[in-house]
Formats: C-alpha cells, sequence, structure tokens
C-alpha cells in the first residue's frame, strides 16, 4: 500500500534534492548508487514518499553528509524568520509546510526575503521615528511613501510564496523576482532618505515647521559655535542673527535673538573658565552649583552651549514652560524630541515641575536606543514673581549626556511622542500608537 | 493598463456566472501583481488601473462589484476619484477600499467623509484584503 504524502517527508525530500543539485549528481546516479529506481528517488525527493532507517543512511552517505542533515529541522531559525516575514499580527501565523518547503526549496530566495523583511521592518522603525518630521515635510514624505509601498510588495509576496503551496512555478520566479526588485528599492530608498537626512539641514531652514524649528534648525547649522558670544558678550548678538537665514521670519529672528541675549548673558555671568572642573557628572556638576550658587539653568545653558573644545563632553539641552511647549534648544543624537508638540510625559524634563526649585537627577534610555544609558539632571524654577491668585509660571530645564555604563532592565525609558513610541503599557499613554505592543 | 483574469492555477472559489469583480486602482506594479494574484486565486475577477487620470472611467467600462482604490494616484487622487464615484448615480454605491500609505487620522477621516466604505493602511496582510472585500460585498 502507497503511503500518503506526508508533508512532513517534503523538507526531507527537499533537502536531498538541493544537497545532490548542489554536488552535481544526477538523479538516476543517486538512486543507482543506493540501489533504488531513480522514479521512488524522484517521490522521494518531492515528499511523496516517506524515508528512514536504512534509506536514508545510504543516501546521505552517498551525499556525503551525515542523517541528521537531511532530516534534522537546520533551518529551524530560518523557517521562523521567514514565517516571521509573512506575518503580519492580525493575519495569524501561517502554516508550517509551506515555509519550510519554501525554506528546503529555496533557500537563497529565503535568505532574501528574510533579509527583505528585516530590512522592511527596520525602515518601518525609522518611519515612525522620523514621522514627525515627515508630517511637515512633503519630500521625505514622498520618499517614505515609496518605502511604505515597497514594503507592502514585499510582505505581500512573501506572503503568498510562503503561503502558497501549490504555485506555478513560472509565477514563483516571478514573484521571487519581484521580491527581488522591491529589496533592491528598499535598499537604494532607504539610502536616499539617509543622505537625504545627512545633508537635509542644508535646505532645512525651508522645511522647518515652526518659528522655533527654524530657530533651532538654524542654531543646529551654527554647529552650536557661538564663541562669538564669550568674546564680545551682548554686542555680538546681532551679527550672529544676521548670520541666520531668517529674513523671511521676523518671529524666529526674534525668537533666537531673544536666545542668544541670554546665552550672552549667561557668557558674561558665567565665563567658560570657571567650567573647566565640571565633568560629564552628576554630581560633579551639582558640587559646581551648590558651591557656586549659579542659578541652574543658567549652569546648564552654559554647559551646552559653551564654546565647543574637544575634551568637552558633549551636552544637550531643552527646556519648556509649564503648557510643556519647548523652548530653543541644543539637539544630540542621543535623545528624540518632536519638531512640534508635545513631547513624552515620561522625560524627567516634565516631571521637575512636581518638584519645583529642587534638581531632579534620572537616568533614562530611549525607547529605540535601550542600551545607551542618559544621565539627565532636571531644574524647574518660577518665572518672576509668584503672586498670590495669579498662576504660577515656571520653566523646566533638562541638560543631558551620554553615560558609558549599561542600561538595565529598570532604566525609565521615554520615547519621543506617544503617536509614535511602541510601549506596550505605558501609564502615560495620551494617545494609542500604530507602533504600541509592535 | 487592464488585464482580465490571470492564469494562477486553481482557483479556491467556484467560477461561476456570480462570480464577484474587483478594480484595484494601484500605481505599484508588484502590489497590483500579487493582489491579483491573491484576488484571483478567490475567485475574483479582477481588472487593474494604474493612474488616477483615467481610473473613472475603467470604473465606468468594469462596472465591477468592489473597488480597491489608492489614495496616492499619478495624476488624480483616489479621494478626487471618489469624490466623482460619488456624485454619479450610478456609481454612488459602489463599495470602496481605500489605501493609503499614510495612517494619519485625518486621511482616514477624509476617506470617510467622501465616502469609502473602508480604509486600510500599508502595509497590509494580504487576509486583510481578502476580509475586507468579503465584507464589502460578501461572499
Amino acid at each position: 500500500m502507497q503511503k500518503k504524502p506526508n508533508a512532513a517527508d517534503g523538507p526531507v525530500g527537499d533537502r536531498i534534492r538541493v544537497k545532490r543539485l548542489s554536488l552535481g549528481i544526477r538523479q538516476a546516479d543517486l538512486a543507482k548508487a543506493v540501489g533504488i529506481s531513480a522514479p521512488y528517488l524522484n517521490l522521494i525527493e518531492h515528499g511523496r514518499r516517506r524515508i528512514a532507517g536504512r534509506l536514508l543512511r545510504d543516501l546521505a552517505q552517498a551525499l556525503g553528509v551525515e542523517p541528521a542533515h537531511l532530516t534534522q529541522s537546520a533551518e529551524t531559525s530560518v523557517i521562523a524568520a521567514l514565517r516571521q516575514a509573512a506575518v503580519v499580527p492580525f493575519a495569524g501565523a501561517i502554516q508550517t509546510e509551506p515555509a519550510e518547503q519554501f525554506a528546503g526549496r529555496f533557500p537563497g530566495w529565503a535568505a532574501l526575503m528574510i533579509q527583505a523583511a528585516e530590512h522592511g521592518g527596520a525602515l518601518e522603525q525609522r518611519v515612525a521615528a522620523l514621522s514627525d518630521r515627515v508630517m511637515h515635510d512633503p519630500q521625505l514624505a514622498e520618499a517614505l511613501h515609496d518605502v511604505l509601498d515597497a514594503v507592502t510588495a514585499i510582505r505581500s509576496t512573501a506572503t503568498i510564496l510562503a503561503e502558497e503551496q501549490d504555485i506555478d512555478p513560472s509565477w514563483r520566479n516571478r514573484f521571487t523576482r519581484n521580491v527581488f526588485e522591491d529589496a533592491t528599492r528598499l535598499s537604494n530608498t532607504a539610502q536616499g532618505v539617509v543622505e537625504y537626512l545627512r545633508t537635509g539641514s542644508a535646505h532645512a531652514g525651508s522645511q522647518a515647521i515652526s518659528d522655533l524649528d527654524r530657530v533651532n534648525v538654524v542654531m543646529r547649522q551654527m554647529g552650536y559655535d557661538f564663541q562669538l558670544l564669550d568674546e564680545k558678550g551682548p554686542s555680538a548678538v546681532a551679527d550672529l542673527v544676521n548670520q541666520a537665514d531668517l529674513q523671511d521670519h521676523p518671529a524666529a529672528r526674534q525668537l533666537l535673538q531673544a536666545h542668544l541675549m541670554q546665552l550672552a548673558q549667561d557668557a558674561v555671568a558665567l565665563p567658560y573658565q570657571r567650567l573647566q572642573g565640571v565633568t560629564a557628572d552628576a554630581q560633579s556638576i551639582m558640587d559646581f552649583q551648590a558651591q557656586h550658587a549659579v542659578p541652574w539653568d543658567r549652569l546648564m545653558r552654559r554647559l551646552a552651549f559653551a564654546p565647543a573644545r574637544a575634551d568637552a563632553p558633549m551636552f544637550g539641552y531643552v527646556a519648556c514652560d509649564i503648557s510643556g511647549g519647548f523652548m530653543p534648544r541644543k539637539d544630540t543624537d542621543l535623545l528624540q524630541l518632536p519638531r512640534a508638540g508635545a513631547g513624552c510625559a515620561m522625560l524627567p524634563l516634565y516631571q521637575s515641575f512636581l518638584q519645583p526649585m529642587r534638581p531632579l537627577q534620572m537616568s533614562i534610555a530611549n525607547i529605540s536606543a535601550p542600551m545607551q544609558r542618559i544621565e539627565t539632571l532636571s531644574f524647574a524654577a518660577y518665572e518672576g514673581p509668584v503672586r498670590p491668585g495669579a498662576p504660577a509660571q515656571l520653566r523646566a530645564h533638562m541638560l543631558y549626556w551620554a553615560d558609558h555604563g549599561a542600561a538595565n532592565a529598570d532604566i525609565l525609558h521615554v520615547g519621543m511622542s506617544c503617536r509614535l513610541c511602541p510601549a506596550p503599557d505605558c501609564p502615560a499613554r495620551r494617545i494609542t500608537s500604530p507602533l504600541a505592543g509592535a | 493598463m487592464t488585464d482580465a483574469q490571470m492564469d494562477v492555477g486553481a482557483s479556491r472559489a467556484p467560477t461561476a456566472a456570480s462570480q464577484r469583480s474587483v478594480l484595484i486602482i494601484e500605481d505599484e506594479a508588484n502590489i497590483i501583481e500579487a493582489l491579483k494574484f491573491i484576488l484571483s486565486r478567490e475567485g475574483w475577477q479582477v481588472f487593474t488601473h494604474s493612474n488616477g487620470h483615467d481610473a473613472f472611467d475603467a470604473i465606468q467600462r468594469h462596472q465591477p462589484d468592489a473597488v480597491i482604490l489608492d489614495v496616492m494616484l499619478p495624476g488624480r487622487s483616489g479621494y478626487d476619484i471618489l469624490r466623482d464615484l460619488r456624485a454619479e448615480p450610478g456609481l454612488a454605491d459602489l463599495p470602496v477600499l481605500m489605501l493609503t500609505a499614510r495612517g494619519q487620522s485625518k486621511d482616514q477621516d477624509m476617506a470617510q467623509s467622501l465616502g469609502a466604505n473602508l480604509f486600510m493602511t500599508k502595509p497590509f496582510a494580504n487576509a486583510q484584503i481578502l476580509d475586507a472585500l468579503k465584507q464589502l460585498v460578501g461572499g
């Protein structure tokens, strides 16, 4: 009695066939070597006959491999990754057998598809991280639209290749070609996006989304190099403002002017020489502040915007008023902050409003880079006199820098904004995110 | 570009006189190809069109049971096409599934306000498309 084809035999047959072809052995020759007919070997290779015992050992010997090589699910990780490539949360898992069959029969294409899917996943994360900018940047939006189209095509095609058992070979070839094309397109688009982001600052003035953003962009373009303020004090402000490409944006000019004036006053009150002993260490900064009784906001701005020196630690700085609205800031690669709108409510910056006039030291990590520990010092201070019955005006300031200690699981994770944050159970979540729980 | 039923091997659904048809209006060739494949396999008669210029004409010509309509199309946007569709007496009730690469709520709001029956963001799962069409026209 003929045994029914067993799907579990399929991969074994596939591996025999793949190995035989890789060795350049004809089916008839292999069959003869192990004492069976070529048609019978053909049935084995196509999963229509079960194989075990002596015949398996003989075939393995003839192919120069261990029997386990033919029977073990050596491609478990490949299959799992392949299955992952074809899965989306609400579509459920695909059947195991077709994925194994596909991986066994087309190992190269399977690897390519996994790579493309992983690449797509990474790009999806990048899309999310950049979405804040995308919403206001048509050029980038178009590029990322292209990314999503390519990811869509790959996901859809990968699902077909992994799930469908009886695809005509011409269609299979067509789809694998499509995956290759889309993977190539993804790669090219990704490179284009990276290049755009790398060089985009040259054009960022025209792409800024608000006057505050314009000021931040201009300061970034200037490399936060305000040495002139240390040399000449407030008289240098006008020159620096004139250097900025803000002629058509009077409000942004005014904001930049006010910010630079603040920095100039900081420079006069706290010359950089006095900061020489301060290191990128919370205790060192707190000791300095206690010893010199320097206002916290001034100390933070000085450390962040002081003239660049090779040996100076890289500090980032951000401030906001009690509404959460940001002030001009110094960005670094460490922390992602939205260009517009509210930031992550978990930021120590906001937490400091709960304890005005007391420095708050907290270690955090970006949820997108959880292994990079970031040290922060925050301080919320009253602005102007506090009058009974009148709303108190506070501003919070946060200085942050890289901490080279390893982040642990207990560290506070912050995102860029709710919409773009994948944290599944964040108590501070305001709005749902398509990434939450991803 | 317009294609008739493609040869994708055995259909899983019986092809009868009552076979449902769908028009895919999408400019990404490989997305079209994948969608055509999975829909044809499920017994759908699939027509495709790849630009916004004369998409409305294509809808009138094919008279499909449902339309899968991408938002971002060369020539005219899916929104414009949908607006025309809903203003045309004979096509005002045609089920439309809108696709977009953007997932902003304003896109969904726009699609709904213009009369889209369903809205889906890319990347989607093949099963989602099939389920959505079943939801739109039954079967």
